[in-house]
């Protein structure tokens, strides 16, 4: 245990109790069909900080040997879902033998990071737009994969991983700045206040940058284009169009129009007060105004039951856990350990962000669940290997000093 | 220092990552901060109103039980089918709903756009039959917002025999739901008769549950913590009718006839029996299916919605010549032993003003003149009294005045008053000669069974008259306290003891002398004394009447009956007041029970 970083160690234990607790309440406490899940969590936990054993015993040069054929393993695992997979609530996203299933877009998640940190280890610095494009192509075939499922959320996590690791390893800021900005534009487009604000913030970091004449147009010009031609484009569209896209991208749609699922998620967090219902106490929860309580909406239930106390405590742990893992990225000498770290703990950040502004109804809902806590085998495992993977890091950042 | 990264001096990223990760923390923290603590005490209101829905217990009606406990109206348990708009209102499942009810669409639609302007549930069927209940639970998982409630509906037994007395009860409608109103949508309301009279004792109030609900509107019991409001039942009354008798006096008028009975003890205004034909089955009316059956029974040309008995006023006939002799004796205009001669015919302003009998009567004292009828007789007896006083009696005796029953509108009737034809026709437009008419009854004089009853009644009660009415007590069902709802209310004719004994005295020979109009009436065993009376009816055959009471010296009961352009009150109305009359006073013992044979 020397070589453990103990207090992020001790973090994920908590998170996953919670967990654990939170699963249980969420489906023991429900009225209609109470299968009680929390037992069943626990042992997911169980097997994940099982591997998560292992892997912190795996050496750097393993994991740089298996970055690519992991990758390509992951790849033929999206392959054969979008074949053989089984659909659960309309998407088809798990793997299964018997009672066992995997989620194969979960297993990509890390794969692909590890691929992407092999690749930028590699590259120097000095050819971004290649290192760049490189990058876009790793990531945009199980990005495409996973979207088809359909799962967008865990796709979604994909991107900042990308930015971030491509940051970490040296590619200059602005370069990815003039990337991604016509991406934001292409989401902000919806709202023109969004938009203008996208666009000032724009205009002032590459001032801040010190922007070539070329850039600021390009750039400005990009984000122009793009914003003005989305809500054409998407308005040229049939309504059933619009709703197949809608609903492709989020099979969980709202079902009752008028944002039913945030509605319930805000109420039920509300509700839950300074010190919330108690354990087994939500309402929201018991009487299944909540959508998928136990999985993705978990975060929720948490509000609900243990108030703004607990769910801060929770937010507070992730932050302790995120800023050790920040910390362990930083200390490694190995540029492949390190993009890797930082890849590994965005995936994570981007993922308690995501669930976390969903649930809250600060973000837009999409699958996807939050870290240790929510319900789910594969997502469990992963999150603990994961873990394990970064804790190896750290040893062998201080095998190599 | 980095080795990848040119152009810092010490490595930011770390510190950068570190910030991002703050600022995130910090957004989330305020949103969290924001929804449970600045806006908390919002939310869990809203997820108090989530989950807890107020389920309406309806109060149970009360019952009506006849002057012997038999049930004359009482509620059944019935199935209702409701839906909750704020659940279930969108096309595939109101669709769903209204094929599986049997119901158009567009109904649907109607009912649920009532329900939430009102923030009401909507019932969509008050009454579903066991195979609509089936359907609809086996697709309870599908369908949101529908819940089958159980409700109650009523039932009378006696049927239509009942129909205009107890009238019938219906959804309230969306005019009478105004904010203030104590009903809400799918509530039943007394529309006529004593269910509307009484609608205030029968209906309670109603209690209210706190049911829990989940996302789809499903109701999963009740709130625990939350204990349900018991509904307060309404009170039951205690009828003075005797069922028994109503349905037989509804016999006696037979399916083919329309009419009245109205039988009254008339030593304490209880209305025994008060029958309408034709008439409805209070128990369709009162159902889902009412208001189609309302509109078709409101264009009936018999008009069965009318209840005869206090509703429709008739020319009385002969059976006002009563209340004529006792006016006229009263005022000492005519003696009883005076004498008149009938040619069959009286001339009065050069108009011939014939009697029934064409041959006349003869010479005819007052007795003879009650007893066989005479036309000719009360004729001059009107020119002596004068409209006037004749008039003043008339409304003394009842006529032209409610009788005050306990049922809703009531009809007055008119005796008409020298005021009364000046505005009518103008003065001096109108002869003094219509007294001469109205002294027998025809003419401008209008009245209903009920008041020929309750005047002949006060008669054969030696002069006093009481207010007849129907609901003699109410019972709280829950303390079994009793209130008695109305005294009896006896006022005296101004008449002396002997103007009574001699009205009595030829009253009775209407049925017992052998020229007596109702002879062919007469009940074996006991004296009934009454009065024939056939009105003429310009517009068609003439209208029977007979009233009568019995036993004769000391009357239990009096029972007037009367048939729309029925002919002759000897041969069509008589009859039929005489077997209620017979009926009842074997009921009561006076007279033994008939033998067996031609039952």
């Amino acid at each position: 245990m020397r070589d453990w970083d103990v207090p992020a160690l001790l973090v994920v234990v908590a998170l996953c109790l919670v967990g654990v607790v939170m699963v249980h309440s969420a489906t023991a406490g429900r009225e209609a069909h109470g299968e009680d899940l929390g037992l069943d969590q626990l042992l997911r936990v169980c097997a994940g900080a099982i591997l998560m054993v292992v892997l912190s015993r795996i050496s750097l040069r393993f994991l740089q040997f298996a970055a690519y054929p992991s990758y390509l393993l992951a790849l033929l695992l999206l392959v054969v879902v979008l074949f053989a997979g089984r659909t659960h609530g309309g998407a088809t996203r798990w793997l299964g033998v018997g009672a066992l299933e995997v989620q194969p877009s979960e297993v990509a998640k890390v794969a692909t990071t590890l691929a992407l940190a092999f690749f930028l280890a590699e590259q120097r610095g000095n050819k971004p737009w290649r290192t760049l494009a490189i990058a876009a192509a790793i990531v945009s075939v199980p990005f495409a994969l996973i979207v088809v499922e359909p799962d967008l959320g865990t796709a979604l996590v994909l991107l900042p991983v990308t930015v971030g690791m491509a940051w970490w390893a040296g590619v200059p800021f602005l370069a990815l700045f003039t990337v991604i900005v016509p991406m934001l534009s292409v989401v902000c487009a919806f709202s023109l206040v969004t938009w203008a604000t996208l666009m000032v913030t724009v205009v002032v970091v590459l001032a801040w940058a010190r922007a070539g004449f070329w850039r600021f147009v390009v750039v400005c010009g990009a984000c122009i284009v793009t914003g003005l031609l989305t809500p054409h484009a998407w308005g040229m569209l049939e309504d059933y169009q619009k709703t197949r896209i809608l609903v492709f991208l989020n099979p969980g749609l709202d079902p009752r129009g008028s944002g039913w699922n945030v509605i319930q998620s805000r109420i039920a967090v509300g509700s839950g007060r300074l010190l919330g219902k108690g354990i087994m106490g939500g309402t929201q929860k018991a009487l299944a105004f909540l959508p998928a309580q136990h999985t993705d909406f978990i975060f929720s239930v948490v509000g609900e039951e243990l108030g703004y106390v607990g769910a801060q405590i929770v937010l507070v742990l992730f932050g302790v856990l995120l800023w050790r893992l920040v910390g362990i990225a930083a200390r490694c000498r190995s540029r492949f350990a390190g993009i890797l770290a930082i890849g590994l703990t965005i995936g994570i950040a981007t993922q308690v962000l995501i669930n976390a502004g969903m649930t809250l109804g600060l973000l837009p809902v999409t699958g996807l669940p939050l870290p240790f806590i929510s319900y789910g085998g594969t997502h469990v495992i992963a999150s603990l290997c994961t873990v394990g993977i970064l804790q190896s890091l750290r040893r062998n950042w201080k095998e190599t000093s | 220092m980095h080795p990848g990264v040119a152009g810092y001096d010490r490595d930011i990223r770390p510190a950068a990552a570190r910030a991002v990760l703050l600022v995130v923390l910090v957004l989330l923290s305020a949103r969290l901060f924001y929804l449970q603590i600045l806006q908390g005490a919002h939310y869990l209101e809203l997820a108090d109103s989530n989950r807890v829905r107020l389920s309406i217990i309806k109060a149970p009606r009360g019952l009506m039980y006849d002057r012997s406990g038999r049930i004359v109206a009482q509620d059944r348990a019935a199935s209702t089918i409701v839906l909750d708009p704020s659940y279930g209102a969108d096309s595939t499942n109101v669709s769903m709903v209204a094929e599986l009810l049997g119901m158009s669409v567009q109904e649907a639609w109607r009912k649920i756009g009532v329900a939430q302007r009102r923030r009401d549930d909507c019932t969509l069927d008050p009454d579903a039959t066991f195979a609509t209940v089936s359907r609809i639970e086996e697709r309870r998982d599908i369908l949101r917002g529908t819940a089958r409630r159980l409700s109650l509906r009523r039932r009378y037994p006696a049927g239509a025999a009942v129909g205009n007395l107890v009238g019938y009860i219906a959804e309230v409608s969306e005019k009478e739901l105004n904010p203030d109103s104590p009903y809400r949508m799918g509530d039943l309301i007394g529309r006529s008769g004593l269910e509307r009279q009484y609608e205030s004792v029968l209906r309670g109030e109603r209690g209210f549950e706190f049911i829990q609900v989940d996302a789809a509107g499903r109701e999963l019991g009740p709130v625990p913590e939350r204990s349900a409001i018991a509904p307060i039942p309404g009170h039951d009354l205690r009828l003075s009718i005797d069922q028994n008798l109503q349905t037989l006096a509804w016999d006696l008028i037979g399916p083919d006839r329309q009419g009245a009975v109205v039988a009254l003890d008339p030593r304490r205004g209880d209305v025994l029996a008060l029958v309408s034909r034709p008439s409805f089955d209070p128990n369709v009316l009162g159902s889902g299916m009412g208001h189609a059956v309302w509109a078709q029974l409101n264009s009936d040309s018999l008009f069965p919605l009318l209840n005869r008995p206090i509703q429709c006023a008739y020319p009385p006939g002969s059976t006002f010549k009563i209340a004529t002799a006792a006016a006229a004796l009263a005022e000492g205009v005519i003696q009883p032993s005076d004498r008149k001669t009938c040619t069959g015919a009286f001339l009065f302003g050069g108009r011939p003003f014939g009697c029934w009998k064409k041959t006349g009567h003869g010479s005819v004292d007052l007795r003879k003149a009650i007893v066989e009828s005479c036309d000719v007789y009360f004729y001059q007896v009107g020119l002596a009294i004068g409209l006037e006083r004749l008039s003043r009696w008339a409304h003394v005796f009842g006529f032209g005045e409610p009788t005050g029953i306990d049922l809703v509108n009531e009809r007055s009737g008119l005796f008409p008053t020298v005021d009364w034809f000046n505005t009518t026709y103008g003065r001096g437009r109108w002869s003094r000669g219509t007294v001469v008419n109205l002294a027998i009854g025809q003419g401008e004089v209008l009245a209903t069974p009920l008041q020929i009853a309750q005047f002949v009644g006060a008669i054969g009660n030696d002069g006093v008259m009481f207010a007849p009415r129907i609901a003699m007590e109410s019972r709280d069902p829950v303390t079994g306290r009793r209130t008695v709802l109305a005294d009896p209310k006896g006022r005296r004719l101004p008449l002396s003891p002997q103007t009574i004994a001699l009205l009595k005295d030829a009253m009775a020979g209407v049925t017992e002398d052998p020229h007596g109009t109702a002879g062919r009436s007469r009940i074996p065993g006991v004296v009934m004394g009454g009065k024939t009376g056939t009105a003429q009816n310009p517009h068609g055959e003439d209208h029977a009447w007979f009233v009568g009471y019995a036993p004769a010296d000391h009357p239990i009961i009096v029972a007037c009956a009367f048939v729309e352009r029925g002919g002759h009150g000897s041969s069509e109305a008589a009859p039929v007041a005489s077997g209620v009359i017979k009926a009842w006073l074997i009921t009561c013992g006076v007279l033994p029970e008939e033998e067996s044979g031609d039952a």
